[in-house]
């Protein structure tokens, strides 16, 4: 009988505990998944609710209007028809086809979701067309404006600018894309992407931002290497690493190796650090992370599970082989770096707001991760810096400010032939009054060092001069 | 003058229970326009709870009414959601409702008045086995499972009853002997039954009635070597049928990732999942969403209903309360001087806690699902009926407890007024 009420008290515990569990996992994805679960094109609610609820008001971040309701009940867009083109992507059409597009993100304040017991009972019996909160975004019209000139029609790719100290996105482009207000082109492939946020591409040499970060973390004695490079070198018998230009950079310090992109320089540290290495690094970094952001998603980049042989490692470190990264998620990095380490939650809702443009629920900034210590980071901003200032990111410049970056020219290897590289930029502007990260992708767009970093450069100056807080 | 031991006074959370059925019914009664069954069950239910509550406290003194106000507020919870999810199936519910209070009395006088239940055992195994396998021959299908017979007037889910057959011949045993070889009958039993509801592709109560087994035989044995070796057991079990079901493949590849079919196999779960996303914390209101979406929203997934509605802070509570019937039951067997009413305590109580784990869990995604009922909530006689009968059987556990413990106290009163007498 003893022996049973011990039993009989394990048991309980267990029972006790098992539903604790339970409790716990449904907070945590409740907290976590809720908004994403809401937002997705099978709620049939949210088409139920636009039926009956008239859906709020998008501004931008200097509250222009930028999509209101009209009087029919149906969305219409209060811009220029640049400006329309220019937002296509960021904000999406409202059956939820563009999934990371802010009518489906924040369906849950424009549809009166999130608004209180209290009024949804009083718009309930006052008898009134229920009407959703209206939002405002971190987005610059502006600034959206201008990223759109400068991608030439046709192109592909796309940029982003955001805040590295609050995280609010400033510019957030995409293209090709969706045209507003118009049913959507089935036809044409890849219309309903949005290439920052859910894109994934080989990275190229955007990546040794993370075997430079591995690199110093474990190799003490780094910063004083050199390195030969003659532009080839035999990995193993039948994989070689090369040189983008194919000339060799000659004898180089550790700094010039980075500043040159030098594949060969980074690819023998690949090989000195190891997979596990890099791999640890890479994910402390956010690949294979699962980005819980809670008003922006952002698909995670991806590092191979296993790396077969040396070939491959010396490749990995050079940002080919399996890698496949997010433009939004090396735009994080750049930004992380020049913030001392700590990566902070990127976010394109600045606030809910009522008619009358009253804030009703303020975000906040929130902290997500650090990425590398201070003092790694103290470094390989200044290896960025000198990047852009010595390096193969000139373009990037912006005269009287103090940028860096990283270029990246990503090989793509394709059933259809010889394809132009992928253009990669991502970098930052290291100063107290403009805190800012920015990354550019052009599909097949050439070296990074060309039209990328051109970009990026372009967008920065514009953004220093609207959004800087310095005179 | 016998006076009664002083138990701490249920009447508060009686009244409680009684606002709380006259105000959600009554809500539900006018939310659009008159509904008069709402209405009804308003004016009902409260009078029915008082007339339970006194009732069964004049035949039974010593009956624990915690357990009883659990779990008629759990069944009054259920048969709101099912006034707003589906008013044409309501009154079907309250009528089971009706009848699982008879049965609980009915279970209750037969734990406490019978003193010699050896006698049933036989009887109890055969219309057990014999009502499983006349479902595996004349039985029909939902979802993949061949789990219920058609009477005409009602429908029946043997497998919901052979639960409780399962705990009351393992307690009889277990109680009795300890080893092996003595419980070999009741091991044969259940080895049988478990057997037929595999056959009847019913999965979710196979586990249901297997993890009951073996709490019943760790509790009483406390043989961790034997349960252990019956866990792997099912385990290989379990890869078996996967290995050989397609419906539960479906499943597990629904459970990893819904979204690769969201129109199809994950049309289910992935409802669920958008109506909790929608309720957020505090729900979107009774009334007030639109839970007729989720698909069989009125027995599997009455819980994401439940939550969409009210939200993620009334979910959690619901699970307090199934919490809080759990300890009580536990409690109980630790309380109860017998071995037969402890283990009875210990079988329904694993037994509800299994169900009610495996569909809250399976709802929210955090395992597979399995088709199982929400105890005293979902839709369904059979469901309804059997929740209620083990609410009886604890019932009867705690008379039987609280009278031993009576007479215990009584025979040291008597003696104490001996001593001074002399």
């Amino acid at each position: 009988m003893k022996g049973m009420k011990r039993n009989i008290r394990l048991l309980l515990l267990t029972v006790t505990a098992a539903f604790l569990v339970l409790c716990i996992y449904f907070v945590y994805a409740v907290s976590a998944y809720g908004t994403r679960w809401f937002a997705t094109p099978y709620n049939t609610r949210l088409a139920q609710a636009k039926g009956q609820v008239q859906a709020g008001s998008i501004y931008d971040r200097n509250a222009h209007l930028l999509v209101e309701t009209d009087a029919q009940g149906r969305r219409v867009y209060p811009v220029s028809d640049k400006a329309r083109a220019a937002m296509a992507q960021l904000i999406g059409d409202t059956s939820g086809a563009v999934p990371t597009g802010a009518e489906s993100m924040f369906a849950s304040y424009l549809l009166g979701f999130q608004s209180s017991l209290k009024e949804r009972f009083l718009q309930l019996f006052s008898g009134t067309a229920r009407k959703g909160d209206g939002i405002q975004l971190t987005v610059d019209i502006e600034l959206q404006k201008y990223a759109y000139d400068l991608f030439p029609d046709g192109g592909r790719g796309g940029a982003v600018l955001y805040n590295y100290k609050t995280g609010e996105v400033y510019c957030l482009y995409s293209t090709p894309g969706i045209t507003l207000g118009e049913p959507i082109d089935e036809t044409e492939d890849g219309l309903l992407l949005n290439r920052i946020t859910q894109g994934r591409y080989a990275p190229g040499s955007v990546f040794k931002m993370v075997t430079l970060a591995c690199a110093l973390e474990n190799l003490p004695d780094v910063m004083d290497r050199h390195f030969v490079c003659e532009g080839h070198l035999q990995v193993t018998e039948d994989m070689a690493l090369t040189d983008t230009d194919g000339e060799g950079h000659g004898e180089l310090s550790f700094r010039e190796a980075f500043s040159k992109s030098c594949n060969i320089a980074f690819g023998q540290l690949a090989l000195e650090l190891g997979q596990e290495r890099l791999r640890r690094t890479a994910r402390r970094m956010g690949f294979d992370g699962n980005f819980l952001f809670s008003d922006m998603i952002v698909y995670e980049s991806l590092f191979p599970d296993r790396i077969e042989d040396d070939g491959e490692l010396a490749w990995t470190g050079v940002g080919q082989g399996r890698l496949m990264a997010n433009p939004m998620h090396m735009a994080l990095i750049a930004g992380a770096i020049a913030n001392g380490g700590q990566m902070t939650e990127p976010r394109l809702l600045l606030s809910s707001v009522d008619q009358d443009l009253r804030v009703t629920n303020r975000l906040s900034t929130r902290v997500h991760s650090r990425i590398v210590s201070a003092s790694v980071a103290a470094t390989m901003r200044e290896m960025m810096v000198d990047v852009v200032e010595n390096g193969t990111g000139s373009a990037a410049a912006v005269e009287g400010h103090r940028i860096g970056g990283k270029t990246g020219t990503a090989q793509v290897n394709s059933s259809g032939g010889a394809y132009e590289p992928h253009s990669w930029y991502a970098g930052f502007c290291d100063e107290e009054d403009a805190p800012f990260a920015v990354c550019v992708l052009v599909e097949n767009g050439g070296s990074g060092g060309g039209r990328a970093a051109r970009i990026a450069g372009r967008l920065m100056e514009r953004a220093i001069e609207r959004l800087g807080t310095g005179e | 003058m016998a006076r009664r031991l002083k138990r701490p006074s249920s009447d508060f959370l009686l009244l409680f229970l009684c606002v709380f059925e006259a105000s959600i019914f009554g809500l539900l009664a006018f939310r659009q326009g008159l509904s008069y069954f709402p209405l009804f069950l308003a004016a009902l239910m409260p009078c029915l709870l008082v007339f339970q509550a006194l009732g069964l406290r004049r035949l039974f003194p010593h009956m624990d009414m915690q357990l009883l106000v659990i779990g008629n507020f759990l069944c009054a919870l259920g048969l709101a959601l099912l006034c707003r999810l589906r008013p044409d199936k309501a009154p079907r519910q309250f009528l089971f409702y009706l009848v699982g209070i008879a049965g609980m009395l009915g279970i209750a006088l037969f734990v406490t008045k019978v003193r010699n239940k050896r006698p049933f055992v036989l009887p109890v195994m055969l219309l057990a086995v014999g009502s499983l396998g006349l479902t595996l021959l004349i039985g029909e299908s939902t979802f993949g499972a061949k789990n219920w017979i058609d009477f005409g007037l009602f429908t029946l889910q043997p497998s919901e009853f052979v639960k409780l057959a399962l705990v009351f011949v393992m307690a009889l045993y277990l109680s009795e002997r300890r080893d092996l070889r003595g419980n070999l009958p009741a091991l044969l039993f259940a080895a049988c039954c478990l057997c037929l509801i595999v056959l009847e592709r019913d999965l979710g109560a196979v586990l249901i009635c297997f993890l009951t087994c073996v709490c019943l035989y760790y509790a009483a044995t406390g043989s961790l070597g034997l349960c252990g070796l019956a866990l792997c057991g099912a385990a290989l079990g379990a890869l078996l049928m996967y290995a050989l079901f397609d419906h539960v493949q479906l499943r597990v590849a629904m459970w990893r990732n819904p979204w690769v079919s969201p129109t199809e196999g994950g049309y289910q779960i992935i409802q669920a999942l958008v109506a909790i996303g929608s309720g957020g914390m505090f729900g979107l209101g009774l009334g007030l969403g639109s839970p007729t979406i989720i698909p069989v929203n009125d027995t599997d997934f009455i819980f994401a209903a439940l939550c969409e509605e009210m939200g993620l802070f009334c979910g959690l509570l619901v699970l307090a309360v199934y919490v809080l019937l759990f300890l009580r039951a536990g409690l109980l067997a630790l309380r109860s001087r017998s071995a037969f009413d402890s283990l009875l305590c210990v079988g329904v109580l694993s037994s509800l806690a299994v169900q009610t784990f495996l569909i809250v869990g399976g709802v929210i995604k955090m395992i597979p699902l399995t088709g199982v009922t929400l105890p005293f909530i979902s839709y369904g006689g059979s469901s309804m009926v059997s929740s209620m009968l083990m609410l009886g059987v604890l019932e009867g556990v705690a008379v039987n407890a609280g009278k031993r413990e009576e007479d215990a106290w009584l025979r040291a009163q008597g003696g104490e007024a001996e001593e001074e007498a002399e």
